[in-house]
C-alpha cells in the first residue's frame, strides 16, 4: 500500500501514556510495511510536565517533526494540551479527538498561572475548527469501564482508529497494542480500545 | 530496555535513536562502554546495561563523564572496541584527556557518543560539541535519524580503528529521542584479549614526548580524509547539477527532505549529504560546489560545516554563493524544523512551501500557559526544601541557597521558590563557598543531590574545607540518579552490570574530610529536619568551617515501583473539610497531589496521585489532613 503522509499529534500530561500510544502507532506502521518517524518530547513527564508525540507515517515522511498545518489529527488526552498544539492542525482536513478532561497544574491552584475553565477552553477550541472535525469523548470514564483507569491512551487509539484516517485496520492496531502494554493488562487494554472505537464509530459494529 | 534490542539480523524494527546506537555498538563488537547519565543520551547505556552479560560487554555508569571517557580510552588502548557516552555538558568535561588521546592515538576503535540538546529541552546551555572534535583534531561524524545512527556507530568504530584516532559521534535530541525503522544487522562477535601496551614514548605524555607525537596527530587526520570520501560519509542525491543545491548534515537533512517532498521536488534538487563534518571529504565537496550556483548549508547550532565550506570556496576561488548562518538566513541556536528550513528555501530559491498556521488556531495554541513542572507527589526533596526554608525563617533571614543539577531543580519553581542558582554539576558547593569568602554574610546553603555530589561536588567540598568556608552543604540523597531515569549512583549499592556494590555515604566522606558538624535526617520529619538545619547553620558560623546535612530518603518513584510489583500502594492522605479553613498552606508545598476548590474554599487531595508522604499534614495549621482509610 502506498501511503504518502499521515501526521498525528498525541498530547497529554505525564502519566497519561502518550509515549506508549505513539509507540503502538509506530509498531502498527512497521507491521504494515510503512515508513514511520516519531518525535517524543517528555523531558519532565514524571514531574507534571507536558508530554507530546509526533507520529508521521508514509513514504513522503523524512523528519520527526510535524510542521504547522500538516497534522491530519490531533489526539488530545487532556484539553489544555490539545489546545497547545492546535496550530499544527490542517484547517481543511484535520481531525480533533478530544478527551474532555482538564488537568490543572498545581501552579494554577497557587495562583502562579491561570488556566481557563474546562468550558472556556473547550469553547475556544470549538470556535476555531470545523464542527465536523471534532470528536469529544470521555476517555477517562471509558478507561474505568474497561477496568483500568490507566488505559486512557488505548481508548484514544481506538477512537483514532474509528476515524478512518490510519493506514491500517483496527485489528492490526490491536495487535500492536498487545505488543506494547503490560502482559497483566492485556484484557483491559483490548476492551479499552474497542470502547474508544465504538464511541467514534457511533456504536457501529467494527469492520472485519 | 528496548524489546527489540537483541532481535535477529535482517529484521526491521521500531527503535529510539538511543536504542539504535546501543544496537550499533553491539553489532560493532564493542566490549567496553562507560557513561554518565544525561538527557538526551541516557538510554544508550541503560539499554546496554540490560543486556551486558548476555552480549559479553563490560558496562559502567562512571562517576562522571571524564572518568567515563578515560575508562573507554584505557580499554581502547588495551585493544578493545570501546565507547564513552555522554550529553554535551559532559563532553565539555573530557577535553583534557581527549586532547591527549588524540595525540597518542588509540588501538581498539574508540568513539565518544555526544548528545547535543540545541533547543535546549533539558540542559543549562546548548554548546555545539562538534567543536570539541575540531579543537583536538579528531574526526566528527553525525547521523540524521535512528536508522542512520545505528549504522554510523559501526562505521565510526571502523574508522577509529583504521585511522587509530578517537572519533566524536555527535547527535542531537531529535535523533536521540526520535524513533524510526531500524534495519538490524549481524552482530560481530568480538572476544579480544585485552593487553595494555607499555609504550613510554607515546603514553607517558610529558612535554618532550608530546612534542614528538603531536605531528603524528596531523598525519592521522590526513589519513582520515582518505577514508571518508565515500558513502556513508558523503552521499550525492538528486540531479548532477542545478541552479541551487543543499549541503546537509544531521537532522536538518530530514527537514529539507520533508520540504522537498511536500513540494514534489524530491529528485529535482542536487543535495550533498554528509555524515562526516570534520575533516571534510574535500574532493567530493569541491565537485558539488562546482555543480551549483547557489548552495544552502543546513546543520543545527553553529556554522561548523558552513565555515569550512566558505573556506574551501575562497581557497579554490569558486563561483558559488554559500548561504546559511553567515548570511543571516539561519540562526545559530535552537532546534530547526521543516518550517524554518522551508521558509529559508522559499526566500532564497522561490519554492512555494508555506507552513504558517491559521491565525485563529495559533491564538488558541499560544493562549495556554506553560505547565510548570513540580517535584513528584511524595518526593523527599519537598520536605528537605521546606525544612531549609523553615530554618532560615526561624533565624530571621532568607539566606542564600545555591542549587545544583537534578530533580531538585524543580524547587526553583513556584510555589517553593527555594533555590537561587542552578549552574553546572557541582557548582552549588563551589559557588556557595566562594560567596562566603567574597564577604556575603547571610547564611549560605549549597543543595546538591547524591549523584551530583559524587560527580562534581567532591572537589568543591574539599575546597570549602581547606579554605574554611562556613556554609551548609545539604546533600539530598535519594539513592539514585533520578532526573535522567533512575540510573544507579554511588549511593545505590548496585552497578551497571547489575552486581551489588558498596553503598557510599556522603556523611562518611564529610567526616573523613574533617567537617565538624555532620548529621543525617529524614526529609519526611519536618520539625526534626528544620532543627538540624538551624544547628548546622549555627555550627558553620561557630566553627568557621562547612557543616554537612544529609537528607536521606529513597526516591518515591523507586519505592512505588517496588510496591507496585507486590501489588500494593501506600494509603493516600485526605482533607477533612470540617477542619480545613482554606488557608492554602498545604498547596504552597508544591505537591501535585493537592488541589483547591475555589467554590467551597477548601483544599482537596487527588487520591490517585497521593502516596501518603504526609508532608502536607505537617504544614497544615489545623490538623485537617489525615491518612485515609
Amino acid at each position: 500500500m502506498a501511503v504518502k503522509e499521515v501526521n498525528i499529534v498525541l498530547a497529554g500530561v505525564g502519566g497519561q501514556g502518550v509515549v506508549v500510544a505513539a509507540d503502538i502507532l509506530g509498531v502498527a506502521a512497521i507491521k504494515t510495511g510503512l515508513n514511520v518517524r516519531i518525535r517524543n518530547v517528555h523531558g519532565l513527564a514524571q514531574r507534571e510536565g507536558s508530554v507530546y508525540s509526533h507520529v508521521r507515517i508514509g513514504d513522503g515522511v523524512f523528519g520527526p517533526k510535524i510542521p504547522p498545518l500538516k497534522a491530519h489529527a490531533i489526539v488530545g488526552f487532556e484539553l489544555s494540551e490539545a489546545a497547545r498544539h492546535l496550530h499544527l492542525l490542517n484547517p481543511e482536513f484535520g481531525i480533533l479527538l478530544l478527551n474532555g478532561r482538564l488537568i490543572y497544574p498545581l501552579a494554577h491552584y497557587t495562583g502562579h498561572v491561570a488556566y481557563p475553565s474546562k468550558e472556556e477552553i473547550l469553547s475556544k477550541i470549538l470556535a476555531s475548527v470545523r464542527a465536523e472535525a471534532v470528536h469529544l469523548i470521555d476517555a477517562d470514564a471509558l478507561a474505568l469501564r474497561a477496568g483500568n483507569p490507566r488505559t486512557v491512551n488505548v481508548v484514544m487509539l481506538g477512537a483514532l482508529s474509528a476515524t478512518g484516517i490510519l493506514p491500517f485496520s483496527p485489528e492490526l492496531l490491536v495487535e500492536a497494542v498487545r505488543e506494547r502494554v503490560p502482559k497483566f493488562a492485556l484484557e483491559e487494554n483490548e476492551k479499552a480500545f474497542w470502547l474508544g472505537y465504538e464511541e467514534v464509530s457511533g456504536g457501529r459494529t467494527r469492520e472485519a | 530496555m528496548a524489546v527489540t534490542l537483541l532481535e535477529e539480523p535482517g529484521k526491521l524494527v521500531l527503535m529510539m535513536g538511543n536504542e539504535a546506537i546501543a544496537r550499533g555498538a553491539i553489532e560493532a563488537g564493542v566490549q567496553f562502554a562507560a557513561a554518565y547519565p544525561g538527557t538526551p543520551s541516557s538510554e544508550v547505556l541503560a539499554n546496554l546495561s540490560a543486556v551486558s552479560k548476555k552480549v559479553g560487554m563490560y558496562v559502567e555508569w562512571s562517576t562522571n563523564e571524564k572518568v567515563a571517557f578515560e575508562a573507554a580510552y584505557s580499554a581502547s588502548l588495551a585493544g578493545l572496541r570501546s565507547i564513552a557516552i555522554m550529553k554535551h555538558l559532559g563532553t565539555h568535561w573530557i577535553l583534557d584527556p581527549l586532547a591527549v588521546a588524540a595525540i597518542t592515538g588509540v588501538e581498539g576503535g574508540l568513539v565518544i557518543i555526544s548528545a547535543d540538546d540545541p533547543h535546549p529541552h533539558s540542559s543549562q546551555s546548548s554548546v555545539d560539541t562538534r567543536y570539541h572534535g575540531r579543537i583536538v583534531n579528531i574526526p566528527v561524524v553525525e547521523p540524521s535519524d535512528p536508522g542512520e545512527a545505528k549504522d554510523l556507530v559501526i562505521h565510526a568504530l571502523d574508522l577509529s580503528e583504521k585511522a587509530k584516532t578517537p572519533v566524536l559521534f555527535r547527535y542531537t535530541a531529535a535523533v536521540a529521542h526520535g524513533k524510526g525503522p531500524v534495519k538490524l544487522g549481524p552482530i560481530r562477535k568480538e572476544s579480544r584479549t585485552p593487553s595494555f601496551p607499555r609504550d613510554h614514548g607515546r603514553l607517558v605524555s610529558i612535554a618532550p614526548n608530546a612534542r614528538v607525537n603531536i605531528p603524528k596527530l596531523f598525519q592521522r587526520l590526513e589519513g582520515v580524509r582518505d577514508l571518508v570520501g565515500r558513502e556513508p560519509f558523503v552521499k550525492r542525491l538528486g540531479p548532477s547539477s542545478g541552479d541551487w543545491g543543499l549541503i546537509t548534515t544531521g537532522v536538518p537533512h530530514s527537514y529539507a527532505m520533508d520540504v522537498l517532498a511536500s513540494e514534489g521536488l524530491l529528485n529535482s534538487v542536487p543535495i550533498l549529504k554528509l555524515t562526516i563534518t570534520y575533516p571534510l571529504p574535500e574532493d567530493q565537496i569541491l565537485g558539488f560546489l562546482k555543480s551549483v550556483k547557489k548552495v544552502l548549508v543546513l546543520e543545527e547550532l553553529e556554522p561548523f560545516l558552513e565555515d569550512q565550506i566558505i573556506k574551501l570556496v575562497q581557497l579554490h576561488d569558486l563561483d558559488v554563493k554559500v548561504y546559511g548562518k553567515n548570511t543571516g538566513h539561519l540562526r545559530r541556536y535552537g532546534e530547526y524544523s521543516p518550517a524554518i528550513v522551508g521558509e529559508v528555501m522559499r526566500e532564497l530559491f522561490g519554492i512555494n512551501y508555506v507552513a504558517t498556521p491559521a491565525f485563529n488556531l495559533k491564538k488558541v495554541s499560544t493562549s495556554v500557559q506553560r505547565r510548570i513542572p513540580q517535584m513528584c507527589a511524595g518526593c523527599p526533596h519537598r520536605g528537605s526544601y521546606l525544612a531549609i526554608k523553615a530554618a532560615l525563617n526561624r533565624l530571621g533571614t532568607d539566606g542564600l541557597v545555591f542549587g545544583d543539577r537534578g530533580c531538585y531543580n524543580q524547587g526553583a519553581n513556584p510555589p517553593l521558590d527555594a533555590i537561587d542558582t542552578c549552574i553546572a554539576m557541582g557548582s552549588s558547593i563551589a559557588m556557595a563557598a566562594a560567596a562566603r569568602k567574597a564577604g556575603e554574610n547571610r547564611p549560605i546553603i549549597a543543595v546538591i543531590g547524591d549523584s551530583t555530589f559524587f560527580h562534581g561536588g567532591l572537589p568543591a567540598l574539599v575546597n570549602a574545607v581547606v579554605n574554611k568556608a562556613p556554609i551548609v552543604v545539604a546533600v539530598f540523597d535519594n539513592r539514585w540518579t533520578c532526573m535522567t531515569g533512575h540510573q544507579p549512583s554511588p549511593s545505590s549499592g548496585v552497578n551497571a552490570m547489575g552486581d551489588n556494590a558498596p553503598v557510599l555515604k556522603p556523611e562518611d566522606i564529610a567526616k573523613a574530610l574533617q567537617v565538624p558538624y555532620v548529621k543525617v535526617v529524614s526529609p519526611y520529619n519536618l520539625k526534626q529536619a528544620e532543627q538540624v538545619m538551624v544547628e548546622a547553620i549555627e555550627a558553620a558560623r561557630k566553627n568557621g568551617l562547612p557543616s554537612l546535612v544529609v537528607f536521606r530518603a529513597e526516591c518515591t518513584l523507586q519505592v512505588l515501583r517496588r510496591l507496585r510489583k507486590k501489588g500494593t500502594r501506600p494509603k493516600p492522605a485526605t482533607v477533612d473539610p470540617a477542619l480545613c479553613t482554606g488557608c492554602k498552606e498545604c498547596i504552597k508545598t508544591g505537591c501535585p497531589a493537592l488541589g483547591f476548590d475555589e467554590e467551597l474554599g477548601k483544599a482537596f487531595i487527588y487520591e490517585d496521585k497521593c502516596v501518603g508522604c504526609m508532608i502536607c499534614a505537617q504544614v497544615c495549621p489545623n490538623n485537617a489532613i489525615v491518612r485515609s482509610g
